[in-house]
Formats: structure tokens, sequence, C-alpha cells
């Protein structure tokens, strides 16, 4: 009896200790597992930081907004990231649970810091940051039974970031936070013991400043007016960038304050699209000490951002009259006064039919000369939109377009010599003879004079077209419109007053001697651009040769078979074509790809510069001298002989210390075309001075003389003499 | 010779207005940094050893296409791609087409990261890696060639030697695995344009996202 008694006993007590140690199983369990599911107090430790989560509020009314926040106690070197990491890291992620009635806002970033790491930076926060988020609520119809009844809140919220000293670890956890719901009539929010931690939390300012920026090659410029409060204090600029923005973020931003007005030089990430509509991220004004920061969030459209130094109505002027001055630059000349010289017959004719038919001719040809400049200058636009690193003269630093412009030449030059006749609608290409000639065919001399006016810069012309590629579009096209009109403006001009030509003798053999003499002049300018074409690519200027002799056999066999069988017409015209375009598509092979340069480089006192030990140069020498040239350019090469490479002025150079580099930009070098931008140009030639110590520099004109060059330099000199600072703070 | 007259007095005249507006002294704007690679030039040489003993460099290398794949297994965003596979079956994929995969290891000595020849065949035989070797980078040249900034940074060349991608793996810059397969997935784009003997057009938003980069200081 007593075994039976025993046996329940111990099977009673076997039964009790089975369901304690199951019971303390579960209970263990259930410590862990609270453990490992982030818990209800809303706090996790994090490798190397200490994340906790609190709301401002203790008790909440129903429908009022509250914030709750994450709070990141990190040991010392570990960071966590802003919205925009920077170059590498990821910012906090979360993904909320919450009633249906609440909605969780996006996080509200507080000022961020730019954390160099090594050659990189982030943008992030250090030791300790509260990064908080708004709960909102919908409107109370939209409230569920649930919703109306809750006597309190549970939002649960999964969070990932990443902490990085050096390394990076990655981190995650389940925080949850329950808020009693208040709703007694009169009832109100209470405030928790953490709220003063949010009040302390420093936001960037939004929308307090107005920015605009412009889109240069390698850089962006954003400019503003410095906010009132800040202004006449000293202040450290900064700029971060926003989410998106393709910027190099470790590279130091630049700021230039003249009078209210604060321009920011902002490195772009070579990676970056060429064009940007809005420059989106935070600037930040740093004062004395490190706690001293103000950021304002700014969202910037494109504008122009560095004034010229002269209004539109100047600038247009200066382009007027540059293309006046084309008219009688050595690319031109020729070809227009051909034209020009076919008044001389009109000039005896009295008839109205004559007069308006010959004023028609002018403003046809005056329409080539606008169309092409628009072309030329639309697609100027076009590239440079698309991040191209172009200036004016684009079109010539490919050698596939040297070419075709010497090949022109050489076929105008053949054309003046009687080698052959174009015909558009009966008239010749540049006639001089009394001719019923179509207009089209005097607005396709225009579209030829343009052409062929390329290679020449002409004085002003440099001002009104760096200007141009900097204002938005349609004053750009205005400045080319003029440009144009400056150029047709005489042919239009004496096609209105042909008896101003009275002066001249009357039509007769002096005009065709005239015109075969022109030929020698454009033949000439079709051997100086096979020179630059030698500069560019020397290996394919045989090639080039080589084309013009098929193009020539070409047009004699045109002439020969005129009248022959068609068939044998066909296929000689096909044979040679053929034969043109095999060499042609050699040409164009070769071209694409690296090419062997004849760089214009160093000559007696000139190095050659370049972009990269610009700044080595500048640290060794007290002054340096830049010539930017281009061997398509004429007036670069007119300077060069005159001014710039003469013992005179070398021995200026070397009397005062002044180092002298010249930049080629005969093929397309953006480094170069960084530098220019930088100088506020575009086009060559310029030429500039710099000075070490205070890095000042000057332009100088596009038309130089010794005495000029000398007289320039030396009143550049003499300003840098006593140390003056340009008005306001700089970096 | 009256050409010549008319062009210097007009010159004259223009002069007078040049030197109004020349002079004038403003700061000299820093130059740019030089840009490392850039798409659609010439990709920047290199000749490093590989954890294989061997030497590779891209002029030996023309003929093929090569995608370079900036490498530190200690990153959250690396172990990313190779503990869900994703790289390793890129890497297989890519030896199938005949591309040379060469992961970079650029981590200076002592930084994470840092990979020796021994060490480097050890993980890659861990990580059952498939790339064609691991290129040995600890001084951080062909580091600063290509202006790498992150782990993993990829970048492709053809067989020209001209760089045709450089950026991010795929879209998504985060260390959850799962993001994985809901990104847009650049590299193998890329390999799917070079398989058709396409030109490769595929051009990332982002910039590469990743760790950063230990170069040696």
């Amino acid at each position: 009896m007593f075994a039976g008694i025993a046996g329940t006993l111990v099977g009673k007590v076997n039964q009790f200790l089975q369901h304690l140690i199951f019971g303390l199983g579960l209970f263990t369990a259930g410590l862990i597992h609270a453990q490992s599911n982030a818990q209800i107090n809303e706090r996790i430790n994090s490798p190397h930081a200490t994340v906790e989560l609190f709301s401002t509020v203790a008790k909440i009314k129903a429908g009022e907004t509250f914030d709750v926040g994450f709070r990141f106690q990190m040991e010392p070197g570990w960071h966590i990231y802003w919205k925009n990491p920077g170059d590498s890291g990821t910012s906090l992620q979360l993904s909320w649970e919450v009633p249906g009635a609440l909605l969780p806002s996006d996080i509200k970033w507080p000022v961020p810091r730019r954390i160099p790491v090594g050659p990189l930076a982030n943008y992030g926060y250090e030791n300790d940051v509260l990064l908080p988020v708004s709960i909102g609520w919908r409107a109370p119809a939209e409230w569920s039974g649930e919703d109306l009844a809750a006597k309190s809140l549970k939002l649960q919220v999964r969070a990932e970031w990443l902490i990085c000293k050096v390394e990076c670890l990655p981190a995650d956890g389940k925080f949850e936070i329950e808020i009693p719901v208040v709703r007694d009539v009169g009832a109100t929010t209470e405030p928790s013991a953490q709220r003063h931690l949010f009040e302390k939390i420093v936001y960037p300012f939004g929308n307090r400043i107005e920015t605009k920026f412009e889109n240069l090659s390698a850089t962006y410029l954003l400019s503003f007016e410095a906010p009132e409060e800040l202004r006449g204090r000293a202040v450290q600029w900064d700029f971060l960038a926003g989410e998106g923005l393709r910027v190099q973020h470790a590279a130091e931003v630049t700021s230039e304050t003249q009078g209210d007005v604060v321009t920011l030089t902002i490195a772009k990430d070579p990676g970056a699209p060429g064009d940007l509509s809005n420059l989106r991220g935070l600037v930040l004004a740093q004062g004395e000490s490190a706690q001293d920061v103000v950021a304002f969030e700014i969202d910037a459209v494109r504008g122009e951002v560095r004034q010229s130094n002269h209004s539109l109505p100047w600038l247009l002027l200066f382009a007027f009259v540059g293309g006046l001055i084309l008219n009688v630059m050595p690319c031109v000349f020729p070809v227009l006064s051909l034209k020009v010289l076919s008044f001389v017959h009109q000039a005896s004719q009295t008839t109205d039919g004559a007069r308006r038919r010959l004023r028609r001719h002018g403003w046809a040809f005056a329409g080539g000369v606008w169309v092409s400049f628009m072309g030329l200058a639309g697609l100027l636009l076009l590239l440079r939109a698309q991040g191209e690193a172009l200036g004016w003269g684009f079109q010539l630093q490919s050698p596939g377009f040297v070419a075709a412009l010497a090949l022109l030449f050489f076929v105008i030059g053949l054309n003046f010599l009687n080698f052959f006749e174009i015909s558009f609608s009966g008239g010749r290409l540049a006639t001089v003879g009394a001719g019923e000639e179509g207009y089209l065919s005097s607005f396709l001399s225009g579209a030829l004079a343009t052409l062929v006016a390329t290679p020449c810069t002409a004085p002003l012309m440099g001002v009104a077209l760096g200007a141009a590629l900097v204002l938005d579009a349609p004053a750009a096209l205005l400045i080319f419109s003029m440009l144009a009109w400056g150029m047709a403006f005489p042919y239009v001009l004496l096609s209105h007053r042909p008896q101003w030509l009275n002066f001249l003798p009357r039509p007769g053999a002096w005009m065709e001697t005239l015109r075969q003499a022109l030929a020698f002049p454009v033949l000439a300018t079709s051997v100086w651009l096979l020179w630059v074409l030698q500069q560019q690519a020397a290996d394919t200027v045989i090639g080039v040769i080589a084309l013009a002799l098929l193009l020539t056999f070409w047009i004699w066999l045109a002439r020969q078979i005129s009248v022959r069988g068609r068939l044998a017409k066909f296929i000689a015209h096909a044979l040679v074509l053929a034969a043109i375009g095999w060499v042609g598509q050699g040409l164009v092979e070769s071209w694409r790809g690296p090419h062997t340069t004849g760089v214009a480089g160093a000559t007696d006192g000139w190095s050659p510069f370049i972009a990269d030990t610009f700044a080595e140069e500048l640290a060794q020498n007290e002054y340096v001298f830049v010539d930017f040239t281009a061997s398509w350019c004429i007036t670069c090469q007119v300077n060069k002989k005159i001014a710039l490479n003469t013992s005179v002025t070398k021995s200026f150079f070397a009397e005062h210390n002044i180092k002298a580099l010249r930049a080629d930009w005969t093929a397309r070098d953006p480094s170069i075309t960084q530098h220019l931008e930088a100088l506020g140009r575009r086009s060559v030639p310029t030429y500039a001075i710099y000075h070490k110590q205070s890095r000042n520099f000057a332009l100088l004109p596009e038309i130089l003389s010794e005495d000029l060059l000398q007289s320039q330099i030396l009143r550049f000199v003499n300003a840098q003499q006593p140390q003056q600072q340009t008005e306001g703070t700089t970096k | 010779m009256k050409m010549m007259k008319s062009f210097w007095s007009l010159s004259l005249i223009a002069l007078s207005m040049n030197m109004a507006h020349a002079g004038g002294s403003k700061k000299a704007e820093a130059p740019a940094a030089s840009a490392g690679a850039v798409v659609g030039q010439a990709a920047p040489n290199f000749e490093l050893k590989g954890a294989d003993g061997k030497t590779y460099s891209l002029a030996s290398l023309k003929g093929k296409n090569v995608i370079l794949e900036w490498l530190n297994h200690e990153c959250p965003f690396v172990k990313k791609h190779y503990n869900s596979g994703n790289m390793q079956k890129l890497q297989a994929d890519a030896a199938k087409a005949g591309i040379v995969w060469l992961s970079v290891a650029t981590s200076a000595v002592g930084e994470q990261g840092h990979l020796d020849a021994p060490a480097a065949l050890k993980i890659s035989k861990e990580k059952k890696s498939k790339a064609t070797t691991v290129l040995l980078d600890a001084e951080g040249v062909m580091g600063t060639a290509y202006a790498a900034k992150v782990t993993p940074h990829m970048y492709v060349i053809d067989t020209k030697g001209v760089l045709v991608y450089a950026g991010p793996i795929d879209s998504k810059a985060t260390t959850n695995v799962a993001d994985v397969k809901t990104a847009t997935p650049y590299i193998a784009q890329v390999m799917a344009q070079l398989a058709k003997a396409e030109p490769v057009t595929v051009k990332a938003n982002e910039a590469a996202y990743g760790c950063g980069i230990k170069y040696k200081k």
C-alpha cells in the first residue's frame, strides 16, 4: 500500500517537476526571446553605440501630432550617416508598423557634419544624435473602430543602419513603444521626460535663401545672398550635396564673397550626368567654434552666376562690331570681296527692278550668314548641355572638320581659277560678272562666308562669346545673332547703296584677273589648314592631299563627259566616288582613335601648359603668364609673331621673373577648357597673368603688341605690390 | 596692302575698347582634380601581381573584355553580394563568356580587408569566388589610377581597352541581402550587351556605393 501511495506521490512529484522544468524552460525561453526581440523598453545595444527610441509625449491626446526619435550615443570615432551618406555608407532605414490612424513622416534630419575619411568624405553624425520622426494622424473620419477605442498606441519599427569608424558594421533592431491615449474632455497631452532632448535638435533652415547655380564642365557654381544675420561676419561656407547629387564629396568647396553675394565652387563627379535642372543640398555656415554652425536647405535653379562685366546691350554692341571686323579677316576677305565686286556692275543700272533685286540679294546673303551662325551656336549650346567641355572654335578641334575645311578652300581656289563652275540656279559661286543669280546662290554664299570665318576670332568676339556661353539660351542666341548681323552688315549696306562703289573702275577684264588672283590667298588658307591638321593628326595629312587630288580628278571628269554616253558617265562617277569614299573612310577611322599630334610645344622661352602641374608652376614662380592658343586661331598666330615670341618680350619676361606657359587648345582638351572657364572665357586667344601669393589674375586684350603686353603686365604687377585684399572674405 | 591697313586700323579701335574691359583682378579658381578613369576613353593601364603569382597588365589583356571588382570581404556591402551568391554567379557567367574578372584588393597593409597572396587564395576559396584572380594593390596605385572609392566599385573594359562602365554593381545602396533581387543589375546588363557584341550603353544613375577603400595613408 505504501508503495502504491509512494508510487503515486513520486508520480505526482514527477509530474510537478516536469511541469516546473517545462515552465522554467518556457520562462527562460521567454526571457531570451524577449531580449533578442528588441524590447518594450525601446533600448538596444548595437555595436559601438547605444540606440534608444523615445517619444516627446508620455500620454497623447488623440489627433495630436507628436514626435518619436532614435537617439544614437556612439563611441568616439564612430559615426552614422545623413540622408545622403556621401562617398560610402548608407543611412538609417525605418519600416514602421503602426495603428492605421497614424502616419509616420520621413526622418527629420538634423544638421549633419562633413566627415572626411581618407580620400573620401561622408556626411553624418558623431557622438550623440537624436533622429526624430513626426507621427501625424489621419483625419478622424478615416479612423477605424479599433483606432477610436484604443487606449494606447503601440508603435513598432524595424530599424537598419550602418555604423562606421574606418570599417563599417551593419546593425538593426526592432523597437516598440507604447503610449497611452487620453480621451477625457479637457485632458491634455503629457510631455515625456525626454522632451527636452527633442527641443535641442538643430535643424537646417528651409527656404531661407534664394540660390541659383551654373553648370560648368567640371564644377557647379552656386551663388546666393548671405542672410542678413551672417553678413559682415567671418563665416566659412560649405556645401553638402543632397540625395542623388553627384559631386566629389571629398573635394574642398571654395567660396568667394563679393559684397553680400557668396559664390561656392563645387567639384562635380566626373560620372555625373551632363544636365541638371535643380541643385539641392545644404549650405553650411561655420562660425569660429565647431558648435557654431547654421545650415540652409537649398533648391537652386539654373541662372547666370558670374556676372559678365558688361550688360547685355554692351555685349550686343561688341558682338556686332566683332562681326564687322570679321569681314576684313584674311579668312573671309577673299570670298566676300568677290561678292561685293559683283555690285560694280549693278551700280550703273537704274531700273527699280534691278535695284530691288540687288537689295534682295543682300538680304539673302545676310540670311545665309544668320542661319549658319544660329546653326553653329545652337549646336554648341546643345553640346554644352550634354556636358561637353567646349568653347567657340570647337569645330576646329576635330581633325575631320579641319580637313573638310581645307578641302573646301581648295575647291574654292579651283573655282576662282576657273577650273570649273558651280551653278546655283544659273549663277556662279563667287561671281564677278553680270548674271542672273538666284537668291539661293547668295544665301549659300552667306553660309560659305560663315564657314570660312570660323578660324578667325575677331577681337571683341571673345568677350561676346564668353558671355554668350554663360547666359541662358535666348540671350546667347541673341548675341550670336548680332555677330551674324555685324558680319552681314557691310554687304547688306552696299546692296542698298551700290553707288558707293562708283569710285571703282568700270567692269572689265581686271575683275577676272582679280578673281584669279584672290584664288591664291584662298589656296594659302587651305595650306594653313593642312598645317593645323598636321598638329592634330600628322599621319593623315597625306590622306587629305590624296583626297584633294581625287576631288580634282572628279571635277575634271565631270566636265569631260558631260556630253558623252550616260552609262559611261555613271560608271566613271561611281568609280571616282568609290575611291573618294575609300580614302575618306580610312581617314575618318584614323581620326576616331588616338592620333599622333605634333604639339605646337615648347619654343624658345615658352613651356607647355599642363593643367595638372599648373598649381606647382604657380607655387614656384611669382608670376605666371599663360598664352591660350590654337593652331587654327589666326589672331593667335599673329600675336605670337609680333608680340609673344619676340626677343624683346623674352627678355621682358626674364627681367621680371615671369614664367611663360603656352596652353595648346588645337585639339580637344577638357582640362584647358576648364581653365578658360575659370577665367570667364571660352575661346582663344586668351592671355592671362597670374600672381602667386594673392592668386589674383588679369586678362590681357586679344590683340597684342610688345608695348601693350608690357604695359598691361606692369599694371598688374604694380597692383599686387601693396597687399590689397578684394572685398569680403574668401577661403 | 589695303586689306592690311583696314585690318590694323579696325584693330586699333577694337584695341581701345578691349583695354576698357581687360584688367580687374579676380581670384583664380582652383583647377579641378584630374578625373581618373573616364567612360568612353582608354582605361588607365595597370600592372600588378595577382594572388595566383602571375602579373596582369591591361596591355596584355587587350582583345578580352575585363571586369574589375574592388574587393574587401569584411565590408558589409561586399558581404551582401557574396553571401547571397550574386557576385559568384556574375563571376561564373563572366568566365563562361570569356570575360576576365579581376578582383582588386586595395586595402593597405594593416587596414581592414588587406590581402596578401596566401590570404587572398584562402578567402577566395572560402567564398567560392569564380574570379580569374585577386590583384594585390596594397600600395593603392591601381585604385588611385581608377579613382576607385568604395567596395564594391565596378569597372568594365572592352576588348579595345576602352572603359565602357564605371559605377555600382546594382541600384540599391544597402547591406540588405534581400535587395539584391529587386535592384537593377547593372553589371549583368553590361555583360548581356557585351555578349551580343553591342556597344555598352548601360549607365548607372547612382554613384558607386559601398565601404570606403582603405588606402595607404
